[in-house]
């Protein structure tokens, strides 16, 4: 176990996912940004399966 | 674990590497700042799931590989003084000095220790009150926060035994004298998700106007990577230059203002040398007059020292993009991680170190 200083991200809540480097967190993932790219990915995909199909 | 195997996801990937070879319709040459991101790209073999109209060229950021030899030679001096607990990042151990390494010194009975995070050794010197603890603070603007959080915390618990070693370097500065090489061959580039997520991203907004270049901001998962070329590569076809960020779960516009206020506090911008490139102005950080006292270059007064590079090395061409490492004539032969001749071989993040260890055997056939 390593100790992560939080310092830089006061905002932090238990049950975040924080970016750390050299025991620093730096930021706080953003959940529904992360989840964008796959949504542009799943609807490029039905689109190009309904391409496909016409 | 999560937000990192769903970006290593094939079936994401191989849709992006669809929708550029789709999109493509002249060669572009793109680089990768970081040094993260050139050990991802050669490590899941990014640059060869693209078109090869779309060229990937490495970038200085490595901060092990452009901490310039004059500091590493004062590092090994200070580090060989009985008083002194020298403590460091575990890569900087092996980067040849003129003569030796960190390594040499340590077997030579010095005391060298690796640190994880510069808070270690602020700890080291409290609990070593006899002993001067000098932290080597290399890096980029990623690791600027600890290492300012690190003098400030001997600041202000009174710790007078300890000192840094200042070697902090910039990325926008570095962009800028990439462009400027009369030898420049890049047309964009995917900067640093975690440089930025410290720093924001609005300094490059007049770097891609001045230069005509799109900047996306780019994280490190080779999902990341793809879409960052994805968004470079979409620019140049529309013949946009603009700054965009793929990495957008831990990069806010304006970065870390937390961070940002306590750097600025300790550090101010000073010029700085660059390993293999040579001095650009306003491209680094040294401490400012409040916490000068914490300077190991002026506690140690190890004057002026002259440096003597290996000829046959060409990190310097291959730090700025010029050339690829198994261009190199010693490359995987008379230089190998086991004898670097230049920092780009040592380091985790060093273009030659990539390519050593992933792509050896390819490179017997030559560039790709």
């Amino acid at each position: 176990m390593k100790s992560v200083n939080l310092a830089y991200v006061p905002d932090a809540k238990v049950g975040d996912y924080v970016v750390v480097h050299v025991g620093f967190a730096l930021s706080i993932v953003d959940e529904k940004e992360a989840e964008l790219v796959f949504t542009y990915l799943r609807e490029a995909g039905e689109l190009a399966e309904l391409e496909a199909a016409a | 674990m999560k937000y990192v195997d769903e970006y290593r996801d094939k079936q994401a990937a191989e849709h992006f590497r669809d929708a550029i070879h789709k999109m493509v319709t002249k060669p572009w040459t793109l680089m990768e700042v970081c040094g993260g991101q050139t050990h991802a790209i050669v490590k899941f073999g990014i640059d060869e799931l693209l078109p090869k109209e779309v060229e990937l060229v490495h970038g200085p950021g490595c901060p092990v590989c452009v901490t310039p030899l004059e500091l590493i030679d004062k590092a090994i001096m200070i580090a060989s003084r009985p008083d002194v607990i020298f403590c460091s990042f575990g890569d900087m151990l092996r980067v040849p000095g003129s003569e030796k390494d960190l390594f040499m010194v340590k077997a030579a009975g010095g005391d060298v220790r690796i640190v994880y995070s510069p808070l270690d050794a602020v700890r080291i010197a409290q609990d070593n009150p006899d002993k001067e603890v000098v932290f080597f603070a290399v890096g980029f603007e990623t690791t600027a926060p600890a290492n300012a959080m690190a003098v400030h915390q001997a600041k202000e618990l009174g710790i007078e035994n300890f000192s840094i070693l200042v070697s902090h370097v910039l990325v926008p500065p570095a962009i800028e004298a990439v462009m400027s090489s009369p030898q420049c061959r890049v047309q964009g580039f995917l900067a640093a998700g975690h440089v930025c997520t410290v720093m924001g991203y609005t300094e490059y907004i007049p770097i891609a106007e001045r230069y005509k270049v799109p900047i996306v901001v780019t994280g490190f998962e080779p999902l990341d990577i793809l879409q960052g070329v994805y968004m470079t590569v979409k620019q140049l076809e529309e013949g946009r230059c603009e700054v965009e960020n793929q990495y957008v779960r831990s990069v806010r516009a304006y970065g870390n203002r937390p961070a940002q206020n306590l750097v600025s506090r300790v550090f101010k911008v000073v010029h700085r040398k660059w390993r293999g490139v040579g001095e650009i102005p306003q491209s680094g950080l040294g401490l400012t007059d409040e916490y000068a006292a914490f300077d190991a270059e002026t506690r140690f007064d190890v004057g002026d020292i002259t440096v003597d590079e290996p000829k046959e090395c060409i990190s310097g061409l291959v730090l700025q993009g010029i050339k690829k490492p198994n261009e190199c004539p010693v490359f995987g032969t008379k230089c190998t991680p086991e004898h670097p001749f230049g920092a780009t071989m040592v380091s985790n993040e060093g273009a030659c170190a990539a390519y050593y260890r992933y792509r050896r055997h390819a490179a017997a056939g030559g560039a790709q």
